[in-house]
């Protein structure tokens, strides 16, 4: 019996992403790979050659469509995926402002559909035991390759429709998240608190849904010290696109609330999307614009650094399916307060956690632990463990279970 | 006299009574802010714990009491457990003097505030044993000599300094660390212990009895077989399950030795164990089934009174009943617990300069009070990481969301209530 085979649609593969999902999805296809799954990792597009030892990474872009072909993709608006809802038009001063425009082009959907037609191509071309595929985008590819191939197909959702336009869904979106929900074998979700979206909001059965939760890649390594963060000026970070769904508006009513008791601490918000420039009136407006540094988008690199220099990161997400952004931040031995409304507190528990319209509570929590050391550094300390314990092996042994349970 | 007859084999059983009285909500705005110091919950607590778990359990050793001459026990009730029940639930206080009434149950002596005083303050400490003294007589006429800290928190010094005091007994877990080849089921003294010249002279200033005893009695709890009662009672998955008051008596039958100590929390019957268990009934029938094994039931002042000490046992270190490690790791292990722990009882000092300089009585009662209140241990069990991230029993005690969070709200307590102290003019 040869190793088991499995065709993966993604929409983006670290280190070429726009969000976290890319590297979720290296990871895992990384540890199934290592687990001795004969993975195949297809992505719609990649700005350059690049290639991974242990699995195979296919291009769709370098398959060719017919002009018959393409008249069949019905045209429509939508611009970049994770962005809908109340924000959907959004666009600073008319300046590009994300990369999935530089990646995708200016129809998003068009992608979607053209990505179909290809995946069906690439499904006769290549052997597979089962089919898994990625959140919404790849939903189209996902059916029209089961449609080929006629083998059970895992759709894994990292997030609904509903998260991403925080409960503001796109019909159209909806329904191809829908197709794909209906048509898969099996899910699987990244948290329970996705699970219960599906079946509330999707009305899939609970039984078809397995939770996978996701995880880090990391060796722990010594617990960054407190040297590394400066006495005279706290520091607040928060890492995220800033979407509606990412809840940063409520951690700058929190903001406000803190520098009333305390004036010498930062609020450094790193990342860009189409809230910033009400996230910076709104600075303005609450009378903090002091407080309050908008540092865009940071590289691999930076990143750790802020992780780092931060006294406290904040989740302040107002739906959230997973977010392995706290993780990253424990891994750097960094506090973290994160939103209940999150897949994420299901897994970690030495952190604090709250409401995310708590501003109240939000703020009291903030102030609590940058002027209580023994505070912020028991959870620093602690919060190694549950980093620790979240390993990809382990999750990666969680899907192989469901690929086991349909063949 | 003692008798030279060889004593009839007897249980010794004790009841732990307590309830503590949990904190108010304080977020870090409510430290500037006069706000009430605890949480209106403990009202539905009490009256929730006493419906399942005290007024049946009480009726039923009231039962136990009036139908078997030789039944008895004794009960330790802190002084947060009274203060609340005369607050919310004064027929539970009755219900406890009926019990007492009956002459043949023994009350101990411990920390009014169920505190953790020992480790901190020695003055403190048994400042804070008078005073439920003093409230165990007021309300049941009854003068303890034997004494239980909290959480049978125990080492030589501290029976040394019950002994000073004037206890003739104390109680202590049977650790087997400590016990070596002995059984449990024997009367033991502790060794003799030299104190300090300031250890002695405040016992010398406190002592509430003349007679002091040239040995103490120390009782050990036979652990086992009653955590079999306390935690093991209604666990499908225990070989033991189900355990019958007939197959209980066959085990303390064939068990050697002359006291069997069963020590538990009262909430065992009918709140850890709830009533569907099967409970009560084996309460109701274990008196008998004893008894029909020539098995008898003595308090701990008659346990003392009537066996032979058999040996002397050392623990010089700190032993409790909590836990697997038995040690005080649930209260006082993480930096969190330490500085909550500095931070009360430094506002001793604060306490002590208002006592000199306010003429006003009643306040500095008042003070004494609240600050009394922030020492009860089971504050800073909340604040345990343990077995955090796996999620357990410390979870199951606890109302907060997680040990930080305990931590967060006493902090903001504390430094509400250090905020009072500060601004108070004498």
């Amino acid at each position: 019996m040869g190793a088991l085979k499995v065709l993966t649609f993604g929409w983006e593969m670290a280190p070429v992403m726009n969000g976290g999902l890319g590297v979720v999805c290296r990871d895992l296809t990384y540890a199934l790979a290592s687990k001795g799954v004969d993975m195949t990792f297809v992505v719609p597009k990649l700005p350059h050659k690049f290639k991974f030892d242990s699995f195979n990474l296919v291009n769709a872009a370098e398959y060719d469509l017919s002009e018959d072909e393409i008249k069949n993709i019905t045209i429509s608006t939508l611009m970049t995926p994770y962005i809908s809802g109340t924000f959907f038009n959004y666009s600073p001063k008319g300046k590009k402002f994300d990369q999935d425009k530089d990646l995708y082009g200016f129809n998003l959907m068009l992608e979607v559909q053209r990505y179909g037609l290809i995946a069906s191509k690439i499904a006769k071309s290549v052997e597979a035991d089962l089919i898994h595929a990625h959140d919404w985008m790849t939903a189209f590819a996902a059916i029209e390759a089961k449609k080929v191939l006629r083998k059970p197909l895992i759709f894994h959702v990292h997030s609904t429709e509903y998260d991403r336009s925080a409960f503001n869904p796109h019909p159209t979106i909806l329904e191809y998240e829908t197709q794909a929900l209906n048509f898969a074998d099996k899910t699987i979700a990244v948290s329970q608190y996705t699970k219960n979206i599906l079946v509330d909001k999707y009305g899939i059965d609970p039984n078809k849904i397995a939770v996978v939760h996701n995880a880090v890649n990391n060796e722990p390594k010594d617990v960054v010290s407190q040297g590394y963060r400066s006495s005279k000026e706290k520091i607040v970070l928060f890492l995220a696109r800033m979407s509606i769904q990412k809840g940063a508006d409520y951690l700058l009513k929190a903001a406000q609330k803190v520098v009333s008791k305390k004036r010498n601490v930062k609020f450094v918000f790193v990342g860009n999307g189409p809230m910033l420039n009400k996230l910076v009136e709104m600075a303005f407006d609450l009378g903090i614009k002091d407080n309050v540094v908008f540092a865009g988008a940071l590289s691999h690199d930076e990143v750790d650094k802020a992780y780092r220099h931060a006294d406290l990161f904040v989740m302040p997400s107002v739906t959230e399916p997973f977010g392995i952004t706290p993780l990253e931040a424990m891994k750097n031995g960094t506090p973290v307060l994160i939103s209940k409304q999150s897949g994420v507190s299901e897994v970690i528990k030495n952190c604090l956690k709250v409401d995310f319209w708590d501003i109240d509570a939000m703020a009291s929590k903030i102030l609590s632990i940058l002027y209580n050391d023994t505070l912020s550094e028991s959870l620093s300390q602690n919060g190694y463990h549950d980093v620790a314990q979240l390993t990809w092996s382990s999750q990666a042994d969680k899907v192989l279970e469901v690929y086991q349970s349909l063949l | 006299m003692k008798s030279k007859k060889k004593p009839s084999k007897a249980v010794c059983f004790y009841f732990q009574v307590h309830q503590p009285r949990r904190l108010n909500s304080f977020n870090y705005f409510d430290i500037t802010k006069q706000k009430d110091v605890f949480s209106k919950d403990n009202e539905e607590i009490l009256g929730k714990v006493a419906k399942k778990s005290y007024f049946p359990t009480n009726d039923l050793i009231y039962y136990l009491l009036k139908k078997y001459p030789e039944f008895k026990c004794a009960y330790s009730i802190s002084g947060t457990f009274i203060d609340q029940a005369l607050l919310y639930q004064p027929k539970l206080i009755n219900s406890f003097a009926k019990l007492v009434s009956s002459g043949k149950v023994e009350l101990l002596n411990e920390t009014y505030y169920h505190s953790l005083a020992f480790l901190y303050s020695k003055e403190e400490f048994i400042e804070q044993i008078l005073l439920h003294r003093k409230k165990i007589w007021e309300l049941f006429k009854l003068k303890p000599e034997v004494f239980r800290n909290t959480e049978l928190i125990y080492n030589n010094k501290i029976a040394e300094f019950a002994r000073q005091l004037g206890f003739k007994g104390i109680l202590a877990e049977g650790w087997d660390k400590y016990l070596h080849w002995r059984s449990p089921n024997y009367l033991y003294t502790a060794p003799p212990e030299k104190l300090g010249y300031t250890h002695k002279e405040l016992l010398m200033k406190y002592r509430f009895n003349n007679k002091i005893a040239p040995k103490i009695g120390l009782l050990l709890k036979n652990y086992k077989l009653s955590d079999d009662i306390a935690f093991r009672f209604g666990n499908r998955g225990w070989a033991g399950y189900p355990l019958t008051a007939d197959k209980f008596a066959d085990w303390l039958t064939i068990v050697p030795g002359e006291t069997i100590n069963l020590f538990m929390d009262y909430e065992t019957f009918g709140e850890h164990q709830w009533e569907d268990t099967g409970i009560f009934g084996f309460l109701k029938e274990l008196p008998k089934k004893l008894l029909e094994r020539g098995i008898t039931f003595r308090t701990p002042s008659e346990t003392i009174d009537s066996l032979p000490i058999k040996d002397s046992v050392s623990m010089q270190q700190l032993v409790s009943w909590a836990d697997l490690e038995r040690d005080l790791s649930a209260w006082t292990q993480n930096r969190m617990q330490q500085e909550a722990l500095k931070k009360i009882y430094e506002l001793k000092r604060y306490l002590k300069i208002l006592q000199k300089k306010l003429k006003d009585k009643d306040m500095i009662n008042g003070l004494y009070e609240k600050w009394r209140y922030l020492q009860t241990s089971d504050h800073f069990y909340y604040m345990s990481t343990k077995y955090w991230s796996d999620g357990d029993v410390h979870a199951y005690f606890s109302h907060y969301e997680s040990p930080y969070d305990a931590y967060i709200n006493y902090m903001n307590v504390l430094n509400n209530f250090k905020n009072e102290l500060l601004s108070i003019k004498a």
